[in-house]
Parts: structure tokens; sequence; C-alpha cells
């Protein structure tokens, strides 16, 4: 049980939400808290003010850009919300492949994700996905002011979002993939629902047979998810084949240094990095051909 | 009580129901059932244990000041001033609830009690500890070597444990094939869901317990000789537990608990988290065998084996007095010949004891899967080989009261499609997806003995049947129902159990080793008998005539009939009663087995190793079912438990501190739904003079080893050491 | 050692509750220790084995992982809830039925998220590893997996066919 007191509030603005972790040296956003309350009954955490913000509205909302050219989820949706929305299996699948494999549906209940986004686990499924799909995150600020910035940059370390003090992640723009492109999701667990060990996020954009671009994300491999920038170079432009997709996977194993856990070691992982990348390019290459 | 005895009493129930949904099935799905963190007395305190934080040496400095002056901190105790001995908490040792000698990380050296849980806990935090550290060992290689740190006194290497019959240098001189091989198992929790926990109050210098244990009578026995208080002055109550897969006995928890309570003057209820759980109960121990199969290849006959093994005991082993840690294949064949050789090794690493059928799967995996390298070496289909070799006498000379293996193996191997499914292992692998199928076989005690049962017929048309037992999940309350109700004749709902509370109900022995039915049930049974002779017979003197007989709470002679309510108001009182002790005894040179052959399929994934069980067929003979759903159930958890042991489960020991590095659901993998096929369930009809045989461990027995098999069927690559997880599998199947 | 109380509003099983806890207390907590709800197990304490699932505004969440301050304004309901006027829910009774228990320590879990997703199911017929999936954070070490699934399978087409019917 959490043994640490702290205080408790539930703002009803973004601004007041942001005005209060600025006050405040040791101050956390409880969202859903399924990453974050576990944390805090390890009572190793220094956390003195919980800022709950459910109560705040318009955060949870899933929706198409009025351009037509992005799904923009709100922070607050939950995985289950995300998992089952019609209009992200239509536009997005990829990030409803990826909500309905994070842990089992008592969590997906409840976790979100800008929850899950901020907490940037380098094996975070969603951290995988959104920086294969290039996505931005529009983070608000206590003088009510918004700034964008992209997966890439926002992802910066181990728990280490660009994410400034006072500063609250408040939705998820998506590029909305065009026509031809096909995506997969691919993560390595030693049970169902486990945290992930590896996690691999996959965007291929095709025309004719031929790669226009490629996105290969992983996590678990690293102190961040990475892009494995030199596997997609190799796809890039060309018309690919099944050895280009092999030795795409080949260089992400290459590019991976993840670390042994008690019971798996680092060796297997990285095997299993290539596996996964080469069943994700197959399957992506696949359904990008069934549109 | 000899045989024909009980072959009336088959007879009278006849007109049993074999099957009947659980009696306290309402409270159980309505959340009423109340377990032990359920109760709730006034005044109660909450407690919390401080556990070492070194393997091995002495605490030399317990500082409670700080933790004292938190308010609301009640009472504390402390290994420093407590000397109680845990009478049931090693088998060979003196062991302490609470030691300043502590022999493994993770032991009880002080508990706290508070006026609130989060109190307790903070407290506990509080305490100070100065340690004085000695050299520990955390694995059975260290453990044996020439001047290894001692766990105890006499040495970490006991004296072999031998079971040998025939003449296994004979056997091997006469063997035309010779089979050898390595095999290990893992450590292995009973992880049952609910985390233990202990109430106690004192009135007086009476204890009542609350306790979470598998026999209320022998936790009273404990907590009554830990304590040195009379067996008249401690009652225990478990009334709901939630699993419990081996135990007996009281247990330094409860103990602690009683003490606490004792000192604080008020309740204390006690509580494990789930990681004091994994850390600081028993286990089962892990294996590391050296097997050797003699066979004579001309006429496919096993005719011996020898068996070297040396098993992690830990630092205390609780319950297996006068018992190997590897046994029971011995009686799998018919075998010539079979020496085995058993080593417990000490090591500062936790406690061992009796988990769900405790030698049986070590046992069955290493000599299942040497049978089956058997059959591959010889080109033969494994069914063939052990229809072949099936066990008629046991030892080659003792009488099976019934045996059902051949049964077990064709009606299981029929339902699974063995014969159409089957096909020698591949040569090459190719294709992502590998499929298998393996089978194995098992047996396991069906042990008879001391049961004692009280049966009243109220006036009410209520059956009170009082009997010892817990019902940890296994269902046993109904089946005492069903049987005194079948005799009696009348619907199982209208039997009430009294149960699990030392003041209330008959001595019985423990709800381990499957031996309730086979303990308990004969008692009910007999007094049921009884209370229904005594029934007619009070009422032939009303009735007259000599044929009378029961139906639907009613007695009657053909001609007029008498409702058993109004027999008894008749005669003035609330309820007639009957009681009956039993101990039911096997003759000389006999030996009562339940059997199994289970066949399991399995999918590997050739890239990753990934194992998923698709397909699993347990076939099993364990006598008369006295309730069909229930010991389905029973087979089909067993099965689950032994897919865990086969491909995720591990306790594992940090090697540098001796910890235990996975104490969490989250990396100690316990099957969950995604990982379960259907598991078909077949019994026999092979009958038993004595009638039900254990049904809840022999079905963990043979999992391991189908599971195994059917992977070395699906890859060509056989592995022999447990868990199988997917980078072994992977390794193999790329050398 | 200081604590933070503050009062909360919430209704529990259908009745309108006001109940002063810790900001440290977890939903679980103040259920069985306040509201003297015990159906609710906690076997792990860490979100892991279902035990202490409880509908939340009708989704099964893990009340161990949910701090009782975040329920302002929320339904919960708990296995204690399921049953009307002593009347067993459809499926209470179906896991009864089928021996869809064993300890009957994980049960209130495994009826919770079943509802949950039986709930979600808007007439369709799940297939069975939908089921699973749906129960897969609901551990039972006595093994009733197999049984589980066919009493929410059941359930599942009963009020499919009584939708249907309607």
């Amino acid at each position: 049980m959490i043994l640490k007191p702290f205080e408790y509030s539930s703002p009803h603005s973004l601004q007041e939400a942001c005005k209060i972790l600025e006050r405040h040296d040791d101050a956390k956003i409880l969202a859903g808290g399924q990453s974050l309350l576990p944390i805090m009954k390890l009572n190793l955490t220094e956390i003195t003010h919980l800022v709950d913000i459910k109560k705040i509205p318009n955060l949870s909302s899933i929706e198409v850009s009025n351009d037509q050219k992005s799904l923009i989820v709100g922070a607050l949706a939950t995985h289950a919300d995300v998992e089952r929305s019609d209009i992200v299996k239509k536009v997005l699948p990829l990030l409803a492949e990826t909500e309905s494999s994070i842990g089992h549906p008592l969590v997906r209940n409840r976790g979100t994700i800008g929850g899950s986004i901020s907490h940037c686990d380098p094996s975070g499924d969603l951290c995988v996905t959104s920086l294969a799909l290039d996505a931005s995150m529009t983070i608000a600020r206590s003088d009510n002011s918004r700034r964008v910035v992209s997966a890439k940059d926002f992802f910066q370390g181990t728990f280490t979002t660009a994410l400034k003090k006072g500063e609250i992640l408040e939705k998820i723009s998506f590029p909305i993939p065009p026509r031809g492109t096909g995506c997969a999701f691919e993560k390595l667990t030693l049970g169902h629902g486990d945290f992930p060990l590896i996690v691999v996020s996959v965007v291929l954009r095709m025309e004719n047979a031929k790669c226009v671009s490629a996105a290969i994300a992983i996590g678990g491999v690293s102190d961040r998810v990475i892009r494995v920038t030199r596997a997609e170079d190799l796809l890039k432009g060309k018309v690919v084949h099944a050895e280009d997709l092999e030795r795409a996977a080949t260089i992400a194993e290459e590019e991976s240094k993840p670390e042994a856990d008690i019971d798996v070691s680092a060796e297997y992982k990285k095997k299993m990095v290539k596996v996964f990348v080469q069943r994700a390019l197959e399957k992506a290459v696949e359904r990008s051909n069934e549109v | 009580m000899a045989a024909q005895v009980l072959e009336e009493k088959r007879e009278a129930i006849t007109r049993v129901v074999n099957t009947h949904p659980r009696i306290d099935g309402r409270e159980r799905v309505s959340g009423s059932a109340k377990y032990g963190a359920d109760w709730k007395v006034p005044d109660m305190l909450y407690a919390r244990v401080l556990t070492s934080t070194i393997a091995h040496g002495t605490v030399k400095k317990i500082d409670t000041a700080k933790a004292m002056s938190i308010p609301g901190v009640k009472a504390i105790i402390t290994c420093l001033e407590d000397k109680t001995i845990w009478k049931a908490g090693d088998k060979d040792h003196e062991r302490r609830i609470l030691p300043d000698h502590v022999r493994f990380f993770g032991e009880t050296i002080a508990g706290v009690a508070a006026t609130s849980r989060r109190i307790a806990e903070q407290a506990v935090q509080a305490i100070e500890v100065e340690y004085e550290e000695l050299p520990a060992v955390f694995s059975v290689n260290d453990a044996r070597k020439e001047g290894a740190p001692r766990v105890w006194d006499e040495g970490n290497v006991s004296p072999p444990i031998n079971e040998t019959f025939g003449n296994v240098k004979k056997s091997f001189e006469n063997a035309d094939l010779i089979l050898e091989g390595d095999y290990s198992t893992s450590k292995h929790s009973r992880a049952q869901l609910e985390p233990p926990v202990s109430l106690a109050w004192w009135e007086g210098d009476k204890l009542t317990a609350v306790v979470s244990t598998q026999t209320v009578h022998l936790a009273r026995q404990s907590l009554s000789a830990d304590l040195g208080i009379p067996m008249n002055k401690v009652r225990t109550i478990t009334l709901y537990k939630g699993g419990g897969f081996g135990g007996g006995g009281a247990t330094n928890y409860d103990d602690i608990c009683a003490l606490l309570a004792k000192k604080a003057g008020k309740p204390v209820m006690l509580e494990y988290s789930r990681e004091q759980d994994f850390t600081g109960t028993h286990a089962r121990w892990s294996t590391v065998q050296h097997l050797r199969a003699a066979v004579s290849k001309s006429d496919a006959k096993l005719l011996a084996i020898d068996l070297q093994a040396y098993c992690d005991i830990g630092a205390y082993v609780r319950f297996m007095r006068g018992l190997s840690y590897i046994s029971g294949p011995d009686t799998y064949y018919s075998w010539d010949g079979w020496n085995a050789d058993v080593y417990g090794v000490y090591t500062n690493t936790g406690t061992t004891g009796f988990v769900r059928a405790p030698a049986g799967p070590p046992s069955c995996f290493s000599v299942e899967t040497l049978v089956d390298e058997v059959a591959y070496e010889m080109g033969m289909n494994p069914l063939e080989l052990r229809l072949r070799n099936l066990v008629v006498k046991a030892h080659g000379h003792e009488h099976i009261t019934s045996n059902g293996l051949e049964e077990c193996i064709t009606s299981g191997s029929e339902a699974f499609g063995w014969r159409e499914k089957w096909r020698p292992p591949p040569k090459k692998i190719s294709g992502r997806k590998l499929v298998g199928v393996g089978m194995a076989i098992a047996n396991w005690h069906a042990l008879l003995g001391r049961g004692e049962a009280w049966v009243r017929m109220t006036r009410d048309d209520i059956l009170e049947v009082y009997a010892g037992v817990v019902d940890i999940g296994t269902g046993a309350k109904t089946q005492m129902a069903m049987i005194a109700a079948g005799v009696l004749g009348i619907p199982v709902e209208r039997v009430r159990m009294i149960y699990g509370d030392t003041s209330v109900s008959p001595f019985a022995m423990a709800e381990v080793g499957s031996m309730t039915t086979g303990f308990v049930g004969p008692a009910v049974r007999e007094a049921a008998t009884k209370l229904r002779t005594k029934l007619i017979s009070l009422a032939s003197s009303k009735l007259g005539g000599t044929n009378l007989t029961i139906e639907d709470l009613t007695i009657t002679n053909g001609r007029n009939a008498l409702k058993i309510s109004d027999l008894i108001s008749g005669l003035g009182v609330d309820y007639v009663e009957e009681k009956a002790q039993t101990d039911v005894k096997l003759p000389e040179h006999t030996d009562r087995l339940s059997f199994a052959a289970h066949f399991a399929e399995v999918e590997v994934d050739s890239k990753t190793g990934q194992v998923s069980v698709t397909n699993y067929v347990a076939a099993q003979d364990s006598g008369e079912i006295v309730n069909l759903l229930t010991a389905e159930s029973q087979v089909q958890g067993s099965v689950i438990m032994g897919i865990g042991m086969a491909l995720s489960e591990n306790l594992l020991i940090d090697q540098n501190y001796g910890s235990v590095a996975n104490p969490s659901f989250l990396n100690y993998r316990l099957p969950n739904h995604t990982a379960i096929p259907k598991i078909q369930v077949i019994f026999t009809d092979v009958k038993d003079p004595y009638g039900p045989k254990s049904v809840g461990e022999t079905g963990i027995v043979p999992v391991p080893a189908a599971i195994g098999n059917a992977i070395f069927n699906a890859t060509g690559r056989r592995l022999r050491k447990l868990p199988f997880m997917p980078e072994e599998i992977l390794k193999a199947m790329e050398s | 050692m200081m604590s933070n109380l503050l009062k909360v509003t919430f209704k529990v099983n259908g009745s309108s509750k006001t109940v002063e806890v810790d900001t440290r207390d977890s939903l679980l907590d103040v259920l069985r220790d306040s509201l003297n709800l015990t159906g609710p197990k906690k076997g792990c304490d860490e979100t892991v084995c279902g035990a202490c699932a409880v509908l939340v505004n009708g989704k099964a969440i893990c009340s161990c992982t949910m701090l009782a301050v975040e329920t302002e304004g929320l339904e919960v309901v708990t296995i204690e809830g399921l049953s009307e006027n002593n009347e067993l829910s459809p499926i209470q009774k179906a896991f009864w039925m089928h021996d869809s228990l064993q300890c009957g320590f994980c049960t209130s879990g495994q009826i919770i998220s079943s509802k949950s997703f039986l709930d979600g199911l808007d007439g369709r017929i799940p297939n069975e590893e939908e089921i699973k999936e749906a129960l897969s954070g609901n551990l039972c070490r006595c093994g009733a997996y197999n049984k589980i699934v066919e009493a929410v399978a059941e359930v599942a087409a009963i009020q499919t066919h009584k939708g249907k019917m309607n």
C-alpha cells in the first residue's frame, strides 16, 4: 500500500492543472493511474501532490481533423476507448491493434493513451506506434498556450519526455496514412498481457509495389523507443522483395541493444527483434496490397 | 473395516446423485463467503512482519524504539526476545517462529500490531536491524562444494534416501539398450490466490484463531504445542480458504499472530503480502537428476531404472519426514528393478515442502521423458511401448486394489485421436508453426485412513453432517453432503455441513494428499448408514413390519407411512444422531493407486520457440467418482497447474543475495485464460473395492512430461529442463 | 504521521455513500474496510490477478489500482451488487451451475469482468478467443478457466437470444 502521504487535487481546467504542477516540485499528474499507482506502492518515490486531471472536460475525444488528414486523440482516452473506436479501426487500425495488446482489459479500461505516452517507457507500445506514425504531441502550458512536439523529439530517454515542469500532454495527432499503406504491430512477451520485452511497429507506404516510405519503430532495445532509419532507407524508393525485408530486419537487429531480464537473455531479445521486424514488414506489405 | 462392509455401503448409495453443484456455490458467487481477511471483529488490530534482508547470519540488534513511538502501534515482538519453536516448521531441526539465526533472505524476525495496516507497515519500516552476516550458498552446486558454508551443522548434503527393488545391476547387464540423460525441474510455488492471513483473539487463557489452513485440527494441535497451551483452550476456524495446494498444521505467522494478540490484549489480524507469500512460505524443491534406463529391445521391455538425484530443499523442509523427494515412477511400469538415490541438499533459499503431488511431477518428468526417448530410439509409437509395459503388481509383488491404467491409455488416446495425430518427429524443421503430440502416464497414492463424522437428522427435515473438512476448493463439503444424502435418500439441498471449526466438528486429518474423500468419506457413509438403520428401527416400532424403506423424507412399510419429521418430533427430541469413526486399512502388500494417462498437443513457433498447448486430454482412473462436476474441475485445475510448471513457472533465486528474484505474479507467471485450451477429462469406469480414489493431485503429475514429449514430437528436439522457456527451445532448434 | 483526509461521495451498488478517506487509500481498501463489501479480494495488490475487480461506470477495473478519491461522482458496483433481492444474476447462476469456481477467491473478479464483457456485447455472440481475452486479467490458480468460459458463452447466447426475441 501507499505509505507516503500526498495531497490530492482535481482541477477543472488544464491551465489550473498546469499551475498546480508548477507550484510543487514533487507533483505528478494522475490520469488512469495504471503506471503511476503501482510505482507509488513501492514507496520509493517522493510524490507529495497528485493532480487528477480526469475532471477536465474535452480531453478524451477521438476524432478526425477537419481536413481529414489526421486522427486526433485526447490524452485521457482510455486504451479501451481507442481499441474499440470505430473511427480508429477505420482510419488507423495500427493504433487500435497496439491498444488492444496492452496489458489486459482491466488495465485497458482505466489506463489512458496520454498517460502511457507521457510515462515514456523504453518499451512502451504506444510510444513505439506513435513514433512509427510520426505523431505530434500537443502540450498545454500554464499560460494557456500550446506547443506541438513531434514524436521523435518527445521521447527523450527512459521515463523522460519533452514535457517541462508545469506542462501537460493534451492530445496526440496521428497523420492518417494514405491508401496503399500497410501497417503492422508485433510484440514479444513471455506471457499474454505481460510487460512487453520487444515491441515493433511498422508503417510502409507503397505505390505499385514500390516502397515510397518506411517507418520501423522498436521498443525495448535502447533507453528510448527508436526508429531504425538505416533499415528504412534500405527500403525507401525500392520495389521490395522478401530479401529486402530480411535485410531490413537484420539491420534492425544490429541497431538493437536490449538488456537481459531475470529470465530472458539479451541475445534472445536481439534475435527476436529480427524475427518480429521481419514478420511485421511481411504483414505490412501484405496489408498494403489488401486495400 | 473390511471391504465387504464397504460393498454394502456402496449398494446403499446406488441412489446417490453423482453430479451436483457446490452446496456453498451461492456464497462463493455472491461475495458473501468470508475468507480469512474478510473477517472483522471489534477492536481488531492489524499486523505485519519484518523479514531478514540477509540470507544467512545472526540478528545482533533490533531497535524498535522508533517503531513503538508511532501512534497506533500496540505491540511488537522480535526474534531477540521470543524463543517459540515452530514445531511444524522443519522436519529435522528446531525452527523458531522468529529466529535470530536466519537461514534465508526473508525469514520472519519481528512482528508488529497496530491500529491500521498502514501504521503497521510504517512501523515495520521504522525498525532498525543490525546483522552479523555469514557466508551463504544459493545453489546445489555451491552447497556441494568442499568447504562450502553450512546451512546446518551436519552439512548441506543429507545421506541419500534410497528406494530399491529387484536387481538393477543384473537388469543393466541383460539389457541390449541403455539410455541415459540429465533432467532438471524448477522450484515451484503454490501461489494460491489468497495471500496468507491469520486472525487471533484471546478470551482469558482461551485462544481462538481464524486460520487459512488445509486442516483446522492439525492447526489446533500445532498452536497448542507451539504456544504451550492445552488443546481444550484452543479453537481454530477455517470456513473458506482461497486455495492451498499443499500445507498442514499451523504456520509461523499463525503463532506470531496469536502472540501479538496476547501482548496487545486485542484481536490481531496478520496478513502477508503477495511478495511475502512467494518468499516466506514453502515451495516445491527443484531437482537435478541423472537417469539410466535398461531396456530389452527384442520384446520392447522396460527393465530397470537407476536414478541419482540432487534436490535443492532450501534451508528448511516441512512435512517430508520419511518421504523421498523423487519417487512414484517405481510403480509406473512392471520394472524388474529400480534403484533411486535421492539427496536433499540444503541451501540458504527458503522453505520447501508439500506442493500438489510433491515428488510427483519432477519424478514423472524425468522417467516419462526417458521412456519417450526409449520409444524414439526403438522407432516405436510411444503409446505402444507403454501398452507393452503396463504395471500389474507394484514393485513386482504388491497387489493393486484396482488398476485402470490401460483403460486410461486406451480411452484417452481414442478421445485425443492419438493414432491419427501421431507421426515421428520431423527430421528437418520447416515452416513457422510446428505441431506435435506427446503423452505421459502416472499414478498417485490413494490413501485410506482415519476419519470421523457425526450425522443428525433434525425435526425440520435438515440433515446435519459434522465433518472436519475445510474445503479449500476441492468440493469436499459437497461430496460429504452427497454421500450422506444418498444413503438417506434425501435431496442434497437438505444437508447442512457443519465443518471447519474445531469446537463443533470432529477430527479430520487434513485436506492434503488427496486423502479427504478416502478418509472422511467412509466415516460419513457409515454414520449415515447407522442413522438410516436407527430411523428405520425407531419407525418400525410405530409402523410395524420388517421391510421398511426411506424415501422422500418418509419411512414406509408398504402400507403405512410416517414422515421423519413427525417421527422425531414424536420422540420429543430435536434430532436423532449417529456417529462413526472409521479407519480403513489396506491388507499387507497391497497398494492403492489412482492412474492417469495424459495426451497433449502443442504448437511451437519455429522462430521464437514459443509454445502453446492447443489440445489436451486427461484420462484418469480415480475409482468411484462421488461428484463428477467437481472431480472434473479438480483434474482440469491440476492440468493447468502442470502447464504452468511446464512452460512458465520458476521461482528464481538471485545468486548474489539469495533473495527471490521474482516474488510477484508479474514475473512468476501463472497461466491465464489465454494460455489454456479445452481440457477434456475422462474418468474410467474401473471399480475399486474401497470406493473413491485420489483425484486432485494425480492430474498434475504427468503434465510436464506430456508437454515435453509433445515439443519433441513437434521439433525433433528433446528438452530435459523445466520450465521449457522459448529461448531454450529456440536454441535447441537452431543447434 | 500526517495524512490527507478527503470526503468522497459516490454510488456503491445503487446507493449513494459519502466516506472520509485517506488520499492514499485504494478503492479496494475503502470498499472492504469502510463499506464492509468484502466480495472483491486483495490477491496481489499490483494489477495482475484481477481478484479485486469491480465495475466503475459499468467497466471492470482493478480496484487495487484506483484511489478511493478518484471515485467522486462515479458509480461503483461490486459482486454484492449483482444480485437483486437475493436473486442471483444470470452470470452468477451460470458460474454456480457450471462449476466455474473452486476455492472461490478469484470468483468475484471473474464474474465482474464477465459482466462488463457481456454488457458490452450489444447482442453479439462472442467466440471463445474473445471471451478468454476479455478475462485475461483474471487469474485462477485452481484452474476453473474452461468452465468460466463455458458459463460466459452460455449467458452470452441466452442474452442474445432474449434480445432477438424482444
